[in-house]
């Protein structure tokens, strides 16, 4: 299926893959290239015949996907849509010989020659795992790229990529990436020698990501705009959209980005049809701008919660001061407002003044403006209330938590999915969440979930003091969840595939 | 500090109504001179503190404040008043508090007659709005009292931590919480010598930015010809915003003739340097039950100000929507303008209607109306109200002046036909794609003179001088006009033989109805908001984005002098509607919403 042209007629003896390109390989290169617009090269032509041999390739249709094709192999790098639609001006008005050598040389040579291979591969399956290949740290998002690409990559032929230093170039994995995310072992990857440049020529670039950086963003933009490569994105929420108001000030200000580059995309692989809901709202948007937008699917995400050994319990209950008889309510998400804590503080406060027993445990991360969580603990905390929070801890008190807690409070203001919501059901807690949204979808899928306005302090309120007084309450949740029939990761991620790639 | 009004023989709490719990003179005196605002005879001690009621049940909220007030002043936000306390400053504050409160009294005790409502003292009628809000337990009760006791809005926070921490507790400690949460705000701005006028039988139009600057583009226009329109034949109140955006406020004389008699390029009105307002006695508008009419894009501070207007008080709230292009084309713009509009966008979030100026405009707003459903909000209502044509505003003298001073600026392309783009230079405008269709076309031979006449627009753009550089050097008949007053802007309507308006994304498209209005045909983008103007007649339709059809199209109108007829008779047989007609529609609209509340 690739077609590494960076080899084809080297007689060199050491292995091609570990060297950066010569003037020879670079000839090659546009040969290959010439035959992929459709002329051609014969072997013994030297390197200004090669440059008017392309020109006369291109020059014979200007249609997009040739210019991006290219521009990308000339350059060794992904143009934006300005790059193209200069590109293109430029042979329009001066002949195409003139705008080839307009581009320069090619983005990674200097006086000191070139530093990276580039390989055109022709249509192949690229996996954008940048952020997710270089850390072994686990976001939702990075949990969702993990299980559904590992996947991936033991059933299918694909090509993982990440992003060059300077955000312009997609490159294959370093050897220590691909061990992250085929399973293997970190540690003890060979050290890479060479920067691997990949630019496609047709195939589908899958991104599974939320690609909102500027770099990438307008990549993928021209790519989906011009290229023959189809470009396909898993769709995790529109929140810095519509909820604009909870999100962090680098996200609210890139979301848009990232959005303007979906418009030109094929297809989005929406986590759940609330999110699928809101990115055909947000299609709405677009005839504006002359666009319609990608085509929008639910594929229902997975989620599930690792088993906690005996010893982990253990230390939880140490770690949560757990007194037998006096019950756990657990709250697992980063201290943002959008996740609505300061109402579950609430709630706490008041059952505690009617004289209920019970220990509150959230478990997240400090996040964007969390202070007025913080002192509004802080104060519970030292009004003698027991409150515990966890801001840095392990998946394995997570899981732990989610076993040892009598029921669980997921009450978000606006969520994609809600994974706490399902690891705590796979745990055997019920719990109570919101009636909106994903969240509503998720308590309408499976059993054990009490809903509430997140808006109503009072119904929170209600909800938590029956759970916590009624043991007939959780008895039937419990029952309920324990019917559950749960989306598994092999479904998710074979649904995915299959929607990407099917014609 | 005063001496106790408690031990005199009239206690007027025998006079309360059951279950009201009246607060003392002392109580209020303390909860001013707490307000480290220079009232009173200085900070209270803490022991002087201790012996009053709000010391003790506000005992657990203090901790929480107290970590706030440590942060701010970790982070310098915190402001130290220096000034010494004047010796009226307690009877100014409590003046003040007074006039708030008989403000906002008949609508919260709509049960006591106004001869009642006169008779009480100000401790009586603090301990029986209390009493009322907290009874009835609704946030637009609780949104009100909380600008009457503390002369500033609450944002959405603040108002949500006062009704959490009314929950359970008798209406003695409500009252004792209520004043020091708003005091907490009122300390911060220095805002209890404000007074307010409650506005509940005519609707309140929002002209912040419009009052303050002279600036008129395109929402500052329409802001100013509808407001402008309904003076005179309509009731209605104009609010700004105070300089830190907590609250509404009255306009001064100089703002309410930027906005109502606006008279068009007039520089001597255009002065916008803004007075030093002292806004500690600025008197704030207060919107009850009533419409809420948001004609400009507020930012900063005054949208989470709007927001929780919006979201809690009675009011029916209208904005005009012109476009979504910050979070709908993202890479047209800054990202602190992205940043800003999602602001705005949370804000119209509680909204109850979006007037679009176009239908493509409608769609972007009704698209992010939608989305909201999935976090169990309506979302406004989206109607459509296109935009008028109408002349700018030329004055015919002004302009056979200016042009005596300068007979021939336009040298470059003398006698030649004039192809007009107007519009800002930014990338979205797509003006790079007409120069080069018109170096196509000049060097297939076509004599035309080019004049790009706009805005600086994005200062780190540079492509359009560039390009225009290039050219002039090369001969080209192109200009680049900048600075254009609008008698001269009409002139080099009328000079073209046709405007070329190829933006990629627009709420209306203002220079295509420009050009229109002076009958002058138009090359203008085949979708959006400038292909409904086109409907009806005088425009050619290109995708902005092919490059080859635009070189055709202005080409073809270059040569075909029959086409160009045509398209002139077609503008002729327009019906555009005026500013008289879209300041009425709109009227209609905010007196339908009048009637939904």
């Amino acid at each position: 299926m690739t077609d590494t042209v960076s080899n084809i007629d080297s007689d060199d003896t050491v292995d091609a893959s570990n060297t950066v390109d010569t003037s020879d390989t670079i000839d090659s290169s546009i040969r290959t290239l010439i035959g992929d617009l459709g002329g051609e090269a014969p072997a013994q032509s030297h390197a200004g015949e090669l440059h008017e041999l392309l020109a006369t390739a291109l020059a014979t249709d200007l249609s997009a996907a040739r210019l991006w094709l290219t521009w990308a192999a000339i350059r060794g790098e992904l143009p934006t849509e300005a790059d193209l639609i200069g590109f293109r001006r430029d042979i329009v008005l001066n002949g195409a010989g003139t705008a080839l050598r307009g581009l320069g040389s090619r983005a990674d040579s200097s006086i000191f020659g070139l530093s990276a291979q580039v390989e055109v591969l022709r249509d192949p399956i690229l996996v954008d795992v940048h952020h997710t290949s270089s850390t072994s740290t686990m976001s939702g998002i990075q949990r969702v790229v993990r299980e559904t690409t590992g996947r991936w990559a033991s059933a299918h032929d694909l090509v993982f990529v990440a992003w060059a230093d300077n955000g312009r170039a997609l490159r294959r994995l370093t050897g220590k990436e691909e061990a992250r995310m085929r399973g293997g072992d970190p540690s003890t990857a060979a050290p890479d020698q060479v920067t691997r440049l990949v630019i496609p020529n047709g195939g589908i670039m899958m991104i599974p990501e939320l690609a909102a950086d500027a770099e990438r963003a307008e990549r993928f933009l021209a790519m989906a705009r011009f290229s023959s490569t189809r470009v396909a994105y898993i769709g995790y929420d529109c929140v810095p959209l519509t909820s604009g108001e909870t999100a962090s000030i680098p996200i609210a200000a890139h979301f848009p980005l990232y959005l303007d580059a979906v418009a030109y995309a094929d297809r989005v692989a929406a986590i759940s049809a609330s999110t699928a809901y809101e990115f055909e709202s947000w299609k709405k948007m677009l005839p504006s701008s002359g666009r319609s937008g990608p085509d929008v699917r639910t594929v229902f995400l997975a989620g599930d919660s690792t088993e906690p050994s005996d010893d982990d319990l253990a230390k939880a209950r140490v770690a949560f001061t757990l007194r037998d008889g006096v019950p756990m309510v657990l709250v697992v998400g980063s201290h943002e407002p959008r996740k609505n804590h300061l109402s579950v503080l609430q709630a706490a406060r008041v059952l505690w003044n009617e004289g209920q027993q019970f220990t509150l445990v959230m478990i997240g991360s400090a996040s964007w403006n969390s202070a007025p969580f913080d002192n509004l603990a802080k104060s519970l905390q030292e009004q003698g209330h027991p409150l515990l929070v966890f801001s840095n801890s392990s998946d394995s008190l997570i899981s732990a938590g989610y076993r040892l807690a009598t029921v669980s409070i997921f009450t978000s203001f606006h969520e994609g999915f809600g994974l706490p919501i399902v690891e705590s059901l796979r745990a055997g807690t019920p719990v109570i969440s919101s009636n909106v949204g994903s969240m509503l979808e998720l308590a309408e899928r499976y059993g054990g979930v009490i809903t509430v306005d997140p808006h109503s302090d009072a119904q929170l309120e209600n909800a938590l003091r029956s759970a916590l007084v009624d043991p007939a309450v959780l008895e039937q949740k419990r029952r309920d969840l324990a019917a559950n029939e749960y989306q598994t990761w092999e479904k998710y991620s074979s649904d995915v595939w299959d929607y990407f790639t099917a014609d | 500090m005063r001496t106790s009004p408690e031990s005199t023989a009239a206690d007027p709490r025998s006079e309360a109504p059951q279950g009201v719990t009246l607060p003392s003179a002392e109580q209020i005196d303390t909860w001013f001179s707490g307000l480290d605002v220079g009232v009173g005879a200085g900070t209270p001690t803490v022991k002087e503190l201790q012996a009053s009621l709000s010391w003790r049940v506000t005992e657990p909220l203090r901790a929480v404040k107290a970590r706030e007030r440590l942060s701010l002043l970790k982070a310098g936000k915190l402001p130290i008043p220096t000034h010494a306390a004047p010796p009226t400053a307690l009877a100014d504050a409590r003046r003040a508090l007074e006039q708030r409160l008989r403000q906002v009294a008949p609508h919260l005790l709509p049960g006591s007659t106004p001869a009642e409502l006169r008779a009480l003292t100000l401790e009586h009628l603090l301990g029986r709005l209390t009493f009322a809000v907290h009874t009835s337990g609704l946030d637009s009760e609780l949104w009100l009292l909380m600008i009457a006791v503390g002369g500033c809005f609450p944002d959405q926070a603040q108002l949500f931590a006062l009704r959490r921490d009314l929950r359970r507790v008798s209406h003695r400690d409500a009252t004792a919480r209520i004043l020091h949460h708003c005091g907490v705000w009122t300390s911060r701005l220095h805002s209890h010598l404000r007074t307010i006028e409650l506005v509940h039988d005519r609707p309140v139009a929002f002209a912040d930015f419009t009052a303050r600057f002279g600036f008129n583009s395109g929402i500052q226009r329409v802001t100013r010809q509808t407001l402008s329109h309904w003076n005179g034949r309509h009731r209605f109140e104009l609010a700004a915003l105070t300089a830190d955006g907590t609250a509404l406020r009255t306009l001064d004389a100089d703002e309410r003739d930027r906005v109502l008699a606006w008279s068009g390029d007039d520089d001597s009105v255009r002065a916008d340097n803004e007075p030093d307002r002292d806004e500690t006695t600025v008197k704030l508008i207060v919107p009850w039950q009533t419409t809420v009419f948001v004609p400009e894009v507020p930012a900063g501070h005054g949208t989470a100000t709007l927001t929780a207007l919006a979201r809690f008080s009675d009011n029916y709230t209208i904005a005009i929507g012109y476009d979504t292009i910050p979070v709908s084309s993202g890479h047209f713009v800054h990202r602190s303008l992205t940043l800003q509009f999602v602001s705005y966008l949370s804000m119209l979030k509680y909204f109850d209607e979006v007037v679009a100026i176009s239908e493509a405009t409608n769609g972007e707003f009704l698209g992010f109306s939608e989305a909201l459903t999935m976090q169990g909000l309506p979302g406004p209502k989206v109607v459509t109200e296109l935009l008028p044509i109408e002349h700018i505003p030329a004055d015919s003298d002004a302009l056979a002046e200016a042009d005596a001073d300068e007979p021939s600026d336009s040298s470059t392309g003398a006698g030649l036909p004039m192809v007009l783009s107007v519009g800002s230079n930014e990338p979205r405008k797509n003006q790079l794609t007409v120069i080069y269709a018109s170096e196509v076309l000049w060097r297939q031979g076509k004599q035309f003179s080019l004049v790009v006449l706009g805005g600086r627009g994005d200062k780190n753009y540079t492509d359009i001088p560039d390009a225009v550089a290039a050219l002039r050097a090369q001969g080209r008949p192109i200009e680049l006009r900048r600075d254009v007053d609008e008698a001269h802007l009409a002139q080099a309507y009328r000079d073209a033989r046709f405007s070329v308006f190829i933006s990629i994304q627009e709420g209306y498209g203002l220079p295509v109805a420009e050009s229109l209005a002076v009958g002058t045909p138009v090359v203008t983008t085949s979708y959006g908001s400038t292909s409904e103007i086109a409907a009806d007649g005088g425009c050619l339709a290109v995708d902005p984005r092919d490059d080859d059809r635009i070189v055709e199209t202005m080409g073809r109108l270059l040569d075909d002098d029959d086409m160009l007829a045509e398209l002139e008779a077609q503008i002729e047989a327009r019906h555009d509607t005026s500013w008289g007609d879209y300041a009425d529609a709109l009227w209609r609209i905010v007196e339908a919403g009048e009637a939904q509340k």
